[in-house]
């Protein structure tokens, strides 16, 4: 769940596997002003990576991915384009380096954070594991107790949101309408 | 081998110089051959370290009794999961250039949960594995308090499938995630708990409490600070505990886990006292020591520095009080505790620091004030009752006010949540307003407490009648137009 284990580099994989202008499996929203449909297509995009392996780095459905990786495959998904390609990064990035690099990717992209208590399903989470390190895993809310995400031990999974992880949140999402 | 055919080698051109070249050319020969099979022999050779055949795990038995706690115990864990171990490897070579040969050192890691108690419990305080207390914020461990409604480990869950795994619903217990082995014998250590749960109705029945102290110079700092105590060494100086970041998370943790309805908290923050007649009190922020080396997060207050901030006096071989708590701790406190969703009252405070054998003249008559006395004691002088009392009379109007002193909110410059003090003056209206215009920089309080317990100053009348006029000449006017609807009618 710490989002470490090391692993082959499949950035290149995904390079040519998925190129940014290529079209996804789904339509992009268009005009979609209805919330909920928006949430529910994001949740059900992401239970889709559910049982995909964990590998670090990696963005592919059913063949791995890590904790940014399916935040960016649903990405994919629902709007057709990579947010962005994040550059190669170790296991332990966010101790050694110091800085806030993915809350700052997650307000480039998704605007600013809501509180907690504004959390619903398919909102975007930030998790940090200590106070005093930047935020450092990711999923997304499935249910009103349950969120989705790349689990380090293991695979995609939804995964019951428990009072120990609750309190770690550092941030609370909402995919925008429109990109 | 390439010893021999080097020693062949050597002895046969030795051989061109006689008998005694073919000893020394059979000897140099040998070295040079033996120095080529080390690296070879060595470069291929690789060392295992300890390798664990399969996981210890320590017993875990049928029918074992779920232990009921009742206050605070330490209970020993009872295992109820566990993982294979998981082996790390890791190779690296000995000696220069490579030549030396492969080592591999094996790593083991446990996941595992453990029962503890009949829930539900407030919470685990300290955890010891094998009789050593465990630093929690450098391990993952998540607690279950044993809840009706609790929801089963993602962890556990990822191991055993989503819908295949008991919550342990009413049974407190911790699920150790990736846990190294490495200290413990490459075992499962024996682990036990200190765990709290309250067995009355108080904890329930508490909304609100006053945090203390008030003079602890990074105490209320929810991030560690840390000083330099001599080369190479240095201290945190606000964590104290193993179980919390910070002495401040644990306590606050610890008080919203025991507490669970507590919804207002008074912080308080102290200033010092010099004098107990009101016209000569000034009242300034303390500190401890006036020097700390390599300072992680330095100490200011209202824009004093430490060295030059009023040095708290020392008594029994240490420093009297705390000293005054930091601007930035108090600003981080107050964040803190909205963050968890508390409201905050904001406790100005005054500390005597009147040390024992002082020679001020003693508002109650005589020479020499008492040691460390009560704030309630600061009265006009000479004080109500006595012969030529100044109480009823003009003088004590203008000792009130010299203790009131002149500050405004003009004389401070704000910039966020930093406030600093321009002016000169040391009276108890620069106190209040400094930490108004930091509760208003920190994003807001929702209560402000002044003037508490300075009962020798509130009864003063400045002449026959009843006046009020502390409250009347110095502690609220200069609070105007700072919050809406202050002053209060």
């Amino acid at each position: 769940m710490r989002c470490m284990t090391g692993g082959r580099c499949m950035s290149e994989v995904l390079r040519k596997d998925h190129p940014t202008s290529a079209p996804c499996a789904d339509p992009p929203p268009q005009g979609e002003g209805d919330g909920a449909a928006c949430a529910k297509r994001i949740v059900t995009a992401a239970r889709s990576w559910i049982g995909t392996p964990y590998r670090h780095q990696a963005s592919l459905k059913g063949v791995g991915c890590d904790c940014l990786g399916l935040v960016r495959g649903v990405w994919r998904e629902i709007y057709g384009v990579e947010p962005e390609l994040p550059p190669a990064y170790q296991p332990d990035w966010a101790e050694r380096s110091g800085e806030d690099r993915l809350r700052g990717a997650a307000r480039r992209h998704f605007g600013a954070e809501l509180s907690v208590a504004e959390m619903q399903p398919g909102d975007l989470l930030l998790f940090c594991w200590r106070p005093d390190l930047p935020a450092k895993h990711a999923g997304i809310v499935g249910t009103e107790d349950r969120f989705i995400h790349a689990y380090e031990q293991a695979a995609v999974i939804e995964s019951a949101l428990v009072p120990s992880w609750r309190r770690r949140i550092a941030g609370v999402f909402r995919f925008p309408e429109k990109v | 081998m390439a010893t021999i055919l080097l020693q062949a080698a050597g002895a046969a051109l030795g051989s061109v110089f006689g008998p005694v070249g073919a000893v020394l050319g059979r000897a140099v020969g040998a070295l040079a051959g033996s120095v080529i099979d080390r690296s070879i022999i060595n470069g291929m050779t690789t060392v295992s370290g300890a390798r664990l055949g399969d996981a210890r795990i320590p017993g875990a038995e049928d029918g074992t009794a779920i232990t009921r706690a009742y206050g605070t115990v330490r209970i020993g864990g009872t295992l109820i999961w566990a993982t294979r171990f998981e082996e790390e490897v890791r190779v690296e070579r000995q000696g220069g250039k490579a030549s030396g040969p492969r080592v591999e050192t094996f790593r083991y890691y446990a996941n595992f949960a453990l029962g503890i108690c009949e829930g539900e419990i407030a919470c685990v305080r300290r955890v010891w594995a094998d009789g050593r207390e465990l630093d929690l914020t450098g391990i993952e461990m998540r607690l279950y308090r044993g809840t009706g409604d609790q929801l089963p480990d993602p962890l556990i869950e990822a191991k055993q499938g989503v819908g295949k795994v008991p919550a342990y619903r009413r049974l407190a217990y911790a699920v150790f995630e990736r846990l190294p082995l490495h200290n413990y014998g490459n075992r499962i250590p024996v682990i036990q708990f200190e765990v709290l749960r309250p067995a009355g109705a108080l904890e329930r029945q508490i909304r609100a409490v006053t945090i203390i102290p008030g003079s602890s110079e990074h105490g209320y700092d929810p991030v560690v600070v840390s000083e330099k105590t001599g080369a190479g060494a240095s201290r945190l100086i606000n964590r104290n505990v193993f179980h919390a970041g910070s002495d401040w998370q644990a306590s606050i943790d610890e008080l919203q886990a025991l507490c669970p309805n507590l919804d207002r908290v008074a912080l308080v923050v102290s200033w010092f006292g010099t004098d107990l007649r009101a016209g000569h009190c000034r009242i300034v922020p303390g500190v401890e020591t006036s020097a700390r080396d390599g300072e992680s997060r330095a100490w200011s207050v209202s824009g004093i520095q430490r060295d030059g901030a009023w040095l708290v006096s020392r008594n029994n071989g240490g420093p009297a009080y705390g000293g005054t708590p930091s601007d930035a701790s108090v600003a981080a406190a107050i964040a803190d505790l909205k963050a968890r969703g508390l409201k905050v009252y904001l406790y100005p405070f005054v500390m005597m620091d009147i040390a024992a054998g002082n020679t001020l003249p003693n508002p109650y008559g005589g020479i020499g004030q008492p040691a460390y006395p009560w704030r309630g004691r600061i009265t006009a002088h000479p004080a109500p009752g006595l012969v030529g009392s100044a109480d009823k009379t003009m003088a004590a109007r203008t000792q009130v006010e010299a203790f009131g002193g002149t500050a405004t909110a003009g004389h401070f410059s704000v910039s966020g949540p930093a406030v600093t003090s321009m002016g000169a003056d040391e009276g108890y209206r620069r106190l209040v307003l400094h930490y108004a215009l930091l509760a208003k920089g920190a994003g807001g309080v929702d209560g402000f407490i002044i003037g508490s317990e300075l009962r020798g100053l509130t009864q003063l009348r400045d002449g026959a009648g009843p006046s009020r006029l502390l409250r009347r000449s110095s502690l609220l006017r200069p609070m105007s137009g700072l919050f809406p609807g202050w002053p209060p009618s």
